[in-house]
């Protein structure tokens, strides 16, 4: 039984790998044969999803648990492989698989004669074994891996037309993000490992490791915050809220099945497996649904301020996703799970509209006769005048975010970088300038 | 025991010699320094498999004391051997000029001499023959060797004075220190950093890669004493402390670099610090991790420095990193080289890196956790520092030049895609790397730290 849900996870990357290798060989395939071998594997995963999983979907079925072994060990260290399928993973899979088969056939008129449109097929691909690595992890060291492959095609979507310079600026900024992100949800593995002996999900949910948790030592409170803020890192949320709008320079494709859909909720879908963890530790809760609020507060904020289609759908879907975070911290399972399913499916097809959009709106303005009343204007009235003015001008502002960023942690960071120079003797003055006025030595005769 | 890696293994050092001192002063060809290496590269591959197939770990030969194959490093001197095939392989055909081949072949014999030393007067002597080029370039007034003569002439000044102090019956503290010295010195921790990284700027890069690829003072650290029994446990902990803040230092200091190769010799710095750092940690996880991130650092860093050397002769004009080069529109495979390579030093899931990286993180979370979590950011800001590089390097809008900049050759792309595949494969599967280091690990872990020795 576990093989064909190993190989239907397995496809995408092989198919990446495929790809990559004849790519990197001189060996260019052509778009017919990368767009079909695409959508074929796409829906082909999906078909083994769906035989393979519909029995688990029955009252009172035991959800479907792959051990293989250790990936690698040393020492007390091991990193298991294992996968879990249950009903809170079946919807992702199947979501990750059947979005994926959209977007990839969308894809193919949207990119048809692109220079770039094997290197969009194939992150696609590797983001795919990314999403279904995250989807039916059974262990937070597989959930990693999966996690990291989806943050860097992320970006490598994001800086997809190269030939402008902000996609390839917000690209770097972007990396930089997800970077720091990554080192809590590092950080969590290797504390459940060392503190717990297991990483396996549902280990981490289990009492023993919950009571072992909760002894006094406030072991769980700090892996239970560095989840958080590994998930908010991957959903764009509280101290990592910037990010997803410089991520709308990607393709619209990308930027539907990333940000729309599969990559952002992500970060939800990983606080959703390891709730019993969460829930158990009464800060990382609150924290959790502050974080979750106050998100979904300046995206609807933000939301209602910008006037670039893709940005505002953006800040529209970081508010969605605060939402399922505060969700998630009041002990809700189902209600997140939908929302999130529900939010991914209608959120691709808008963004897979945005470039129709004025088009669209002239359509049902015609439609409607020419007289289209104005919508959304509900919460400003709950606010007095002055404070609607003092809130606008922080939404045109972005939220005040890359202000502040910049102001107290970039540039800090880079006056400590700099000053460092003094430790070394032979450093040139200006940072970057080589010590003679020559490219390299192997230049001289 | 056998003693029949040492044909094989001296067969191997006179090859590389030999072809060093021949072709030091007369230019040589392609094929012929690919024949060199490639000899070699089978001898000592015969030698390590006699090795292993005798069952011979971390031990000396018994037909000669000094010098031999043994399974515990044997696997670490075919990783070089396979290096050197990939320079001479990829390298431009410009670096094929006299003196630098010549200087890169008696490099590798050094190299091999310290890895197949038994004792520590015979690595010296390796050491010493590694430094040959850079002194007998200084003295042939070649100031771009000069800046790398503190770490390559300076670690074994120091080295040697760490001997005689011990030849002379001295404090074991005072031993200690001055091999920490060497160490440092060579691996361009603080606070030598800024030497080697200078020495990277400025130096031929084939050279460089070879002199600090090759790892001697991790190996020094595996070979003394101080790493087997944690000797002078203060100073070890010293001295873990100032590998771990070389770490961060250079990783910060390359957030705010701009020139290519001094980038990448923080970088490379920092990861070298790594592979001490896990080695001084003197747990499982930590050695092992350190000792496969030895290998990452080894294949990919040398695949890292040979694109550069590529772009560097392809793009004439002096500081021509200061615009963005915008080079992925005509050379998408060095690109793509150039991002895998940077990624897999960052530890991306699916090759080697990651593996390492993992271990290392987890080693050092055993001894204590923010160490644990200053190496895993130490990581995160390596990996947003070479990404940026790439960005400015490959991204963007070309430059503006008369010719667009040529792809990878397939004589070029053959090699990096092994070296990619071999990374990519090994980290996929990493079990039987993993084993590959058992040997000095079980040397080197005290039973207590064992698993189920003690805990």
């Amino acid at each position: 039984m576990s093989l064909p849900i190993l190989v239907a996870i397995l496809l995408p990357g092989l198919l990446f790998l495929g790809l990559s290798l004849l790519w990197l060989l001189g060996l260019v395939p052509g778009e017919r044969g990368i767009a079909r071998s695409s959508k074929g594997v796409a829906l082909l995963s999906w078909i083994l999803f769906s035989i393979e999983t519909i029995p688990i979907l029955r009252p009172l079925a035991a959800p479907l648990r792959l051990d293989y072994g250790d990936w690698f060990a040393s020492g007390h260290a091991h990193f298991g492989l294992s996968l879990s399928v249950d009903p809170e993973s079946l919807p992702m899979l199947w979501l990750a698989a059947l979005l994926t088969g959209l977007v990839a056939s969308f894809s193919v008129r949207y990119l048809h004669r692109d220079r770039g449109f094997l290197r969009f097929f194939s992150l696609l691909n590797l983001f795919t074994f990314g999403a279904y690595l995250v989807a039916a992890a059974g262990s937070l060291d597989v959930l990693t891996v999966g996690w990291e492959l989806v943050g860097i095609t992320s970006v490598l979507l994001i800086g997809f037309f190269q030939l402008r310079p902000e996609p390839v600026h917000n690209a770097a900024r972007v990396f930089a993000y997800y970077r720091i992100a990554d080192v809590f949800l590092i950080a969590s593995v290797l504390l459940s490992h060392l503190w717990f002996g297991t990483a396996r999900l549902d280990a981490l949910s289990s009492g023993e490791v919950l009571s072992k948790g909760l002894d006094g030592t406030g072991r769980i409170h700090w892996i239970a915050l560095f989840l958080i803020l590994a998930a908010c890192g991957k959903s764009s949320i509280g101290p990592f809220f910037g990010w997803l709008p410089r991520a709308m320079e990607g393709p619209t494709p990308s930027s539907a099945i990333f940000y729309g859909a599969i990559s952002v909720h992500l970060g939800a879908f990983l606080l959703l497996r390891v709730q019993p963890l969460l829930l158990a530790s009464g800060p990382a809760t609150l924290l959790l649904i502050v974080l979750g609020a106050g998100s979904a507060f300046l995206g609807t904020l933000l939301h209602r301020s910008s006037c670039d289609a893709k940005t505002s759908l953006s800040y529209a879907t970081q508010s969605q996703i605060g939402l399922i975070f505060v969700e998630i911290g009041l002990g809700w399972v189902w209600i997140p799970m939908l929302h999130i399913v529900g939010h991914s499916i209608v959120r691709t097809a808008q963004f897979l509209r945005a470039p129709s959009m004025l088009h669209d709106h002239h359509h049902v303005h015609a439609a409607a006769g020419g007289r289209l009343t104005p919508t959304g204007g509900h919460l400003e009235a709950l606010f007095p005048r002055g404070l609607q003015i003092w809130l606008y001008r922080i939404a045109i502002d972005g939220g005040v975010y890359d202000t502040l960023l910049n102001r107290f942690l970039l540039r800090p960071i880079v006056a400590v970088a700099r000053s460092l120079a003094v430790l070394e003797p032979s450093a040139p003055a200006v940072s970057g300038a080589s010590s003679g006025n020559r490219s390299t030595p192997e230049h001289q005769p | 025991m056998s003693a029949s890696s040492f044909p094989y293994l001296s067969l191997a050092i006179l090859a590389m010699l030999a072809g060093g001192i021949m072709s030091w002063r007369a230019q040589i060809r392609r094929s012929h320094a690919v024949a060199i290496v490639l000899t070699t590269t089978l001898l000592v591959g015969l030698g390590f498999w006699t090795a292993v197939g005798s069952g011979n770990p971390w031990q000396a030969d018994s037909r000669c004391r000094r010098l031999g194959i043994d399974s515990g490093t044997g696997w670490m001197m075919l990783v070089l051997c396979l290096m050197d095939l990939l320079i001479v392989l990829v390298a431009p055909e410009q670096d094929l000029k006299r003196g630098i081949v010549g200087g890169a072949l008696i490099l590798s014999a050094g190299n091999l001499i310290a890895y197949a030393a038994h004792d520590l007067t015979t690595m010296w002597s390796g050491w010493i023959v590694g430094a040959m080029p850079f002194l007998f370039g200084a003295l042939r007034r070649n100031q771009a060797v000069r800046s790398a003569l503190v770490p390559a002439v300076g670690s074994v000044l120091v080295f040697g004075m760490a001997l005689a102090a011990q030849a002379a019956g001295a404090r074991p503290l005072t031993v200690s220190t001055l091999i920490l010295v060497a160490i440092a010195l060579r691996k361009g921790i603080l606070p030598f950093h800024g030497w080697v990284v200078r020495a990277f700027a400025e130096s031929p890069l084939v050279w460089i890669m070879l002199l600090f690829n090759g790892h001697l003072g991790g190996l020094l650290l595996l070979r003394h004493e101080i790493a087997r029994h944690g000797l002078e446990q203060g100073l070890v902990e010293i001295a873990s402390g100032i590998v771990i803040l070389s770490a961060i230092v250079c990783s910060l200091r390359a957030v705010v670099e701009a020139n290519p190769r001094r980038l990448l010799g923080y970088l490379f710095i920092g990861q070298s610090g790594l592979v001490v750092g896990g080695v001084l940690l003197a747990n499982t996880e930590g050695i092992t991790g350190a000792l496969v991130h030895w290998l990452v650092v080894v294949i990919a860093s040398s695949g890292l420095f040979v694109l550069l050397r590529i772009l560097e002769r392809r793009i004439a004009g002096p500081e021509w990193w200061r615009q963005p080069q915008g080079l992925g529109v005509s050379a998408p495979r060095l690109a793509t080289f150039f991002l895998l390579f940077s990624l897999t030093l960052a530890g991306l899931p699916g090759t080697l890196g990651y593996c390492s990286q993992e271990l290392l993180f987890t080693g050092a979370a055993e001894h204590s956790i923010p160490l644990g979590w200053t190496l895993a950011l130490t990581s995160a800001l390596n990996a947003i520092s070479v990404f940026r590089l790439f960005t400015h390097l490959f991204l963007g809008v070309p430059a503006n030049r008369a010719l667009p900049l040529p792809d990878l050759l397939p004589r070029e792309r053959w090699p990096l895609v092994v070296s990619l595949v071999l990374l990519i494969v090994t980290g996929l599967f990493p079990a039987r790397v993993m084993r590959l280091p058992e040997a000095p690990v079980h040397e080197l872990v005290t039973p207590a730290q064992m698993p189920g020795g003690g805990h």
